[in-house]
């Protein structure tokens, strides 16, 4: 329990002649906030990141694709990460608290977004789909499934060990789709494993989406 | 729905809000009935220099982007 009493402290600040903070005045803003007039935040950055996330037009594509409450919230904290992607400690304080609350998968799944991939992915199951609920479908399967589905390549793979990993993962499990990144210098990779496993693994179809600096490949099982 | 901001708020005042809500404070955290007051969708103590208010049977919570996104979801876009 704070040992000050705020209503002296506050009126003895008005005393002073601090006078913008009242009694009166954090009276009125509480009775307005009762009436629900105002809500209080901390600083507008914050309360930004998530709300021009909500607006965007990104957004209101996944809003239709993505119905489960978890996997809603985790893309549009993919969604605020590319927003802090300039304040560092912002960023590592949101990876944070995603991590704490969802685990390592659920980081995954808001990375996944962060990444621009997501966006990619969301086309081509358009563009592969009968119905929006076939669609649906292979988005919200996708996203419960990136940790196994969604391969993050690095410039420093090997891409013969990286594509004999894939491949049995395919076999065995025969995902609809995989999607596999690649960012910079990682991209020759990408597509070295992309070619390895194609060769190695019948029955799927490679769509490829390239953007600055990043490349998607993404594996659809066809029939 | 107009959003103030806290930050400029000496932490008197903000005590004084806190009070004024129902709300008390251990020197570092908000406090309801004398425990700590926890973010439900963070699971973290709301700390009194880092805390939003939201309507909704005054929701204390935690001053981040995945409590601010939970609380839309679940109550819409009041804001």
């Amino acid at each position: 329990m704070s040992s000050e009493d705020p209503v002296e402290s506050v009126a003895a600040g008005a005393a002073k002649g601090t006078l913008e903070w009242t009694v009166e005045k954090i009276a009125s803003l509480a009775k307005r906030f009762i009436n629900r007039n105002l809500v209080f935040i901390e600083d507008q950055d914050t309360i930004s990141a998530v709300k021009d996330s909500r607006r965007s037009p990104e957004w209101l594509q996944y809003h239709q694709q993505v119905h489960d409450g978890k996997l809603r919230l985790l893309v549009q904290m993919g969604l605020a990460l590319r927003r802090l992607e300039s304040s560092p400690s912002r960023l590592q304080s949101l990876r944070n608290k995603i991590n704490a609350k969802y685990g390592t998968e659920g980081l995954r799944i808001a990375e996944f977004v962060q990444n621009e991939a997501l966006n990619n992915f969301v086309a081509h199951a358009i563009a592969k789909s009968t119905s929006p609920e076939d669609v649906r479908t292979a988005v919200e399967t996708l996203l419960r499934n990136v940790d196994k589905y969604v391969i993050f390549v690095k410039s420093d793979d090997d891409a013969n060990k990286k594509a004999k990993e894939i491949v049995v993962r395919l076999q065995a499990q025969l995902p609809k789709n995989v999607i596999l990144l690649g960012s910079g210098s990682a991209i020759g990779v990408a597509v070295m494993v992309t070619s390895k496993i194609l060769k190695e693994v019948s029955g799927y179809e490679v769509a490829k989406y390239e953007e600055a600096g990043k490349m998607t490949f993404i594996l659809t099982r066809s029939g | 729905m107009e959003l103030f901001s806290l930050q400029s708020m000496p932490r008197e005042a903000k005590l004084l809000l806190l009070k004024e809500l129902g709300y008390g404070s251990d020197g570092t955290y908000v406090t309801k009935d004398g425990h700590q007051v926890i973010d439900r969708y963070v699971d973290e103590a709301v700390r009194v220099d880092n805390m939003l208010i939201f309507p909704g049977s005054t929701l204390v919570l935690d001053n981040n982007p995945l409590s601010v996104a939970s609380y839309l979801e679940e109550h819409g876009d009041v804001f």
